[in-house]
């Protein structure tokens, strides 16, 4: 029997840091869903929901790696404590049995495991089994390392060549990087500008259209105008047209 | 790629544990719906209608298989939204509550050791219990039993079974609906592509950038009709593309062409319509019939709006046909209307159909000019801003018409005329003759009226006919017919060409009616007629003074008048009198010298003959012609 | 007439895009303009140099000498002659090379070169005044637009005291959207020359592709502009207004349309004298 260790204060400190932060993105959610009507976006409570998984997450791999140390702890009032008065506090606050539902929530994840597979004659040996748990993180992990995510095109797709897939879209589409990290991307081709100005007199320019389809909404070619550097000044311009010199 | 390859993702499904025991029923209550003051009668109502909205988070299977009912009313959609969202908040309230609990025990457990701990304790335990009074005793570590280790492991391995089959059932149902979406949005963008390919002018819509819309309007028209002229392709559910309701719903009414003559209609026209009413329409069609019916609703309101500045020349408007009067009996009716009454009493040999066929093809022809033309117009620069608004002027349609029209009655009409004329001449053996002729180029050079060159720009302008008279003497003339509404003539105007018969001459003349027209032709027949006689009569004057005593001679006394004079001894003892009559020519000699009874004779060719009265006596002479008879005049006059 | 208007600059590689989105924009196809442009100016009255200079020592005279000088400077403007290249209307006459082309006041001497090509000037006299002051949404002027169809033009500017200063000729593409008038152009220098020559001058078109640019960098400037009968009428104003702004709304991902430098577009001449100090 020994007192609680500085080591294991910090422990208990940073677990109860983690707890308020858990408990505050709980507080956005809600705020934000009491506050917008009748549902924050799906993007909004997304990230919401990501959040407090993550907050989640931090706390149980918290209680993970003071797995031991908090096992062995146990917690008891002091004298000073109002036992008496408090009694029901002191319960809550001890409890150490799960909730009938979490209870039975568990109690449900055993069964899962242990119930003989009555419609499945397949059914894996044990060993089979935790072989497949075994393997299984590896292999999932493996065939994600296959592909560069957060492109529009597979890797496999740019190895036969992007201009064969048929997106029908016509908009900047990301490729993903060479496996050597070769950033470098190349042109889209169907992004070629007419360079030749000669050109345009016989291009009959598209006017069948209404006002500001042409102008493209918002995609990223029409970010703000980027004049060349050597372009002269509208002042200069205006001023030369105006006086001659 | 082998089927062995892959791998099916999906876990088999386990049954899912459902003990009987109130004890956990109750608590099973609770966690899907928290306290009992929270269930109420009207929330379980609503539970029972839809789906259970705990249960699917409880129970593995129901998980991500929940889909929106595809036939969910607005209404209903927002109870299910709100009653998530009442379900969300209950949840978010235990899980707080199961937070604050644990907040609350570790802050007070080390709220000696540590100050800020005592902060997040909740205010209510820092209320009861005071900082410090909860402490802790490390243990010696003891291992878990087995039992309880394996009860752990299996329960996290069913756990995560659990999830996992959750999640591959959530990755199907994802891919099985990226795949219809896939489908659908080929098979709206194929046709879209194939609305372009076929010439449709697809685009996004300025406002909603998800939005497609097919433009089968016509861009020049006037705004309402051009901004009407524009369609949403929606999406149906198996992605093929619809045109939104709206605009389809119109009724389609036609302008059709009548002609009637007495109050009879005799002919009738209507532009060629998809008859056939089978339901499933391409949309390549529904668009061709969306156009055609805003084209033939455009034209009939501009049609109206010119209408209305032309009350004073013949033309009235209905509420559904507007009439136009060409001439006296004869009329047009342009009907606008879904059924057309295509009854009419053809007369067999009239060309009324033509007539019908022609007002409402030149119609929709001068639309599309009128259309050109504002697109001529807009591509220039525009005059200077003022108050007062500009307003698209009237399109010349039914004038253009009108004038074609009229022109040609009025030409039918004052040809016949010129024909009547030529006729006697013919007769007299007169080498007269009145010929029609294309334009005259010489004449109505005033009229050069400002017209842009469009297509039809032909049409445009007045329209002219004409004719050339051919003199004796090799002498001609042009008359010119133009026909034009709008100013300077308002209607048809003659012209003629200057003639020069020596002793008169005619200068360029303009004539308001046929009938002045006509008759002015006639005057100049008479005149020629005149300047012919004069011509026979110096030959026949030679032999002067020399056998005969007092030389007797014809001269002309008042060619206006076609009056000649015989002459004795500067006494004129007889005269001849030439005449141009609409249907006929006539020669008319009387002596009215002293001494001898007054005497007369008159010759007169019409188209069928000549005769000749002498005193009381009509003869009919028919092979006499003209110059003959003023030889055997003047024989018996010398 | 009032001009309202605004600019913006357009880069050569833009100008492609730019002309297809203003054809969009305007549902019709672009206008080809060319302008000569004559520039002239009043000569300094000739009473200037008689005052005392400024920084004489006349003390109390000061202020009446520098009132008479803005007098005699006032409205001292440069003036334009502008003249538009009419197109020749059919352009597929390249095989009949003999087909006589003059018009009125061309000189026939030098239609000699190019006579196929030669084309009708329709020349106007242009003043445009200095833009308003103040913090405008727009740049507003007073313009005024004389066409000139027949005379002497150089020597009745003469007489008027304007000297020809310099020319150079614009190149572009209009587009029109309700009164808006949208211009797309560059400046191109040409050969500096007697104002006689440069009326008549247009030995130049056939290749103009070839006349070095004012810009390097073969940038474009776009104006957009409208001309209203009366300026000062608030209605017409506020209408134009709107309409510019509706229009630099409508177009802001495609170019920056704002109003113009007013010391840029100042056509007053400065007071200088010729006396120096």
């Amino acid at each position: 029997m020994a007192d609680l260790l500085t080591d294991q204060v910090r422990a208990l400190d940073q677990t109860r840091q983690r707890l308020l932060a858990l408990h505050t993105s709980l507080i956005a959610l809600r705020s934000d869903i009491a506050t917008q009507s009748p549902l924050p976006s799906w993007p909004a409570l997304q990230t919401h929901a990501n959040l407090i998984s993550n907050n989640l997450q931090t706390i149980v791999t918290q209680l993970s790696e003071h797995r031991e140390a908090f096992q062995s702890t146990v917690a008891f009032p002091l004298p000073q404590f109002p036992g008496k008065e408090r009694s029901f506090i002191l319960e809550t606050l001890l409890r150490t049995k799960l909730e009938p539902n979490v209870e039975e929530w568990v109690e449900e994840g055993e069964n899962i495991t242990l119930r003989p597979r009555k419609g499945d004659q397949r059914g894996l040996s044990d060993a089979d089994l935790s072989a497949l748990w075994q393997w299984a993180p590896g292999a999932a992990n493996k065939e994600a390392r296959k592909q560069k995510w957060g492109a529009d095109f597979t890797l496999e797709e740019k190895q036969r060549g992007m201009s064969n897939v048929i997106t029908g879209l016509h908009r900047e589409l990301v490729e993903p990087p060479d496996e050597e990290g070769d950033e470098e991307y190349e042109e889209e081709e169907y992004e070629v500008t007419d360079e030749d100005e000669d050109e345009e007199d016989e291009d009959k320019m598209e006017v069948e259209q209404t006002k500001s389809e042409t102008i493209p909404g918002g995609g990223t070619e029409s970010a703000p105008i980027l004049r060349s550097a050597n372009q002269m000044s509208l002042q200069s311009v205006h001023k030369f047209m105006t006086t001659g010199r | 790629m082998s089927e062995s390859k892959t791998i099916s993702l999906l876990i088999p499904p386990e049954q899912d544990s459902t003990s009987q025991d109130l004890q956990v029923q109750i608590q099973k209550i609770v966690a899907q719906k928290g306290h009992f003051r929270h269930v109420t009668e009207q929330s379980l109502l609503a539970q029972i209608r839809g789906k259970a909205p705990g249960s699917k988070h409880n129970d593995p299977q129901g998980d991500g298989q929940v889909e929106p009912e595809e036939d969910e009313t607005p209404q209903k959609r927002q109870e299910r939204l709100w009653k998530s969202r009442e379900e969300m908040l209950e949840r978010l309230s235990y899980a707080q509550n199961e937070i604050l609990c644990a907040l609350d025990f570790v802050s007070l457990l080390i709220s000696k050791q540590s100050v800020p701990a005592q902060h997040s304790m909740s205010p209510a335990l820092k209320d009861a219990v005071p900082a410090g009074t909860l402490a802790a005793r490390v243990l010696p570590a003891k291992p878990l039993s087995s039992s309880v280790q394996r009860r752990l492991a299996s329960a996290s391995q069913g756990r995560r079974l659990a999830s996992f089959r959750s999640t591959s059932i959530k990755l199907s149902t994802a891919s099985s609906r990226l795949k219809i979406d896939a489908e659908r949005e080929t098979e709206y963008w194929a046709q879209i592509a194939d609305l372009t390919a076929s010439g449709w002018a697809v685009s996004r819509l300025p406002r909603d950038s998800k939005a497609i819309g097919v433009h089968f309007g016509f861009p020049e028209s006037a705004p309402q009709f051009r901004d009407r002229g524009f369609a949403l392709l929606r999406q149906a559910d198996d992605g093929a593309v619809i045109l939104d309701k709206h605009p389809i719903q119109r009724k389609r009414k036609r302008l059709g062409v009548y002609v009637s003559r007495n109050n009879t209609k005799t002919a009738f026209f209507q532009a060629r319509t998809s008859v056939q009413k089978a339901q499933p329409q391409s949309i390549g069609d529904q668009l061709t019939d969306m156009r055609d019916s805003l084209f033939e609703e455009e034209l009939f309101y501009e049609v109206c709006r010119e209408a209305r500045i032309m009350a004073n020349q013949g033309v009235t408007t209905r509420a559904d046909s507007v009439d136009l009067e060409v001439t006296g009996g004869c009329q047009i009716s342009l009907v606008f209307a879904e059924q057309h009454d295509s009854d009419v009493d053809a007369t067999p040999d009239s060309d009324d159909h033509i007539v019908a066929e022609f007002v409402a093809v030149a119609l929709r022809l001068l639309l599309n000019a009128a259309h050109q033309q504002n697109l001529v117009r807009r591509s220039q620069k525009p005059p200077p801003m003022t108050l007062k608004s500009r307003p698209l002027p009237e399109y010349a349609l039914i004038r253009l018409i009108l004038t074609h029209l009229r022109h040609k009655a009025e030409a039918t009409r004052f040809w016949k005329s010129c024909r009547d004329l030529a006729k006697p001449f013919l007769q007299a053996g007169i080498q007269v003759s009145i010929t029609p002729q294309k334009s005259t180029g010489n004449l109505f050079e005033s009229l050069s009226v400002d017209h842009s060159s469009t297509l039809l720009s032909e049409m445009m302008l007045p329209a002219k006919a004409g004719c050339k008279v051919s003199l004796t003497e090799g002498r001609t003339m042009q008359v010119g017919l133009a026909t034009f509404l709008g100013p300077p003539l308002y209607g048809s105007r003659y012209e003629t060409s200057p003639v020069d018969f020596g002793f008169s001459h005619m200068p360029i003349l303009r004539h308001e009616t046929e009938g002045a027209a006509v008759s002015c032709i006639r005057r100049i027949l008479l005149l020629d007629l005149v300047a012919h006689v004069e011509t026979l009569v110096k030959e026949r004057n030679i032999p002067p003074e020399s056998e005969h005593g007092p030389s007797k001679h014809w001269k002309l006394a008042h060619p206006h008048d076609g009056e000649f004079i015989i002459c004795e001894s500067d006494e004129a003892v007889g005269k001849m009198k030439i005449a141009v009559l609409p249907e006929s020519i006539s020669i008319k000699w009387s002596n009215t010298g002293k001494g001898s009874a007054s005497k007369y004779l008159i010759w007169t060719w019409t188209a069928r003959g000549c005769t000749k009265a002498d005193g009381t006596a009509v003869a009919s002479q028919v092979d006499t012609d003209f110059d003959q008879a003023i030889d055997q005049i003047m024989k018996g006059s010398l | 007439m009032h001009e309202f208007a605004l600019y913006g600059q357009v880069s050569r590689d833009d100008h492609h895009r730019t002309l297809q989105q203003l054809a969009g924009y305007t549902r019709m196809q672009p206008q080809e303009t060319v302008e000569i442009h004559l520039v002239f100016k009043p000569r300094t009255p000739a009473g200037l140099d008689h005052l005392p200079s400024a920084g004489g020592s006349q003390g109390v005279m000061q202020q009446d000498v520098q009132k008479l000088k803005t007098m005699l400077n006032a409205g001292l403007f440069y003036l334009q002659l502008v003249g538009e290249v009419v197109p020749d209307k059919p352009k597929g006459t390249e095989n009949d090379e003999d087909v006589a082309m003059s018009n009125g006041d061309g000189d026939h001497a030098e239609s000699d070169r190019s006579a196929d090509e030669k084309s009708a000037v329709r020349w106007s006299l242009d003043f445009k005044d200095t833009p308003e002051p103040g913090k405008q949404p727009v740049s507003t002027r007073l313009v005024s637009r004389i066409s000139m169809t027949d005379g002497d033009f150089v020597r009745f500017l003469d007489n008027f005291g304007y000297e020809y200063v310099s020319r150079y000729i614009v190149v572009g593409s209009k587009f029109y959207d309700h009164d808006t008038t949208l211009f797309v152009h560059k400046v191109l220098r040409l050969s500096q020359i007697s104002a006689d020559e440069a009326v008549r001058d247009t030995s130049f078109l056939p290749n103009i592709t070839e006349l070095p640019e004012l810009d390097g960098s073969g940038g474009y400037t776009i104006q957009a502009s409208i001309d209203v009968v009366d300026g000062n009428n608030p209605e017409l104003k506020e209408r134009a207004t709107r309409q510019l702004l509706a229009l630099k709304e409508a177009l802001k991902q495609a170019v920056d349309l704002t109003p113009g430098d007013r010391l840029s577009l100042d056509t007053r001449v400065p007071v200088t004298s010729t006396r120096t100090q």
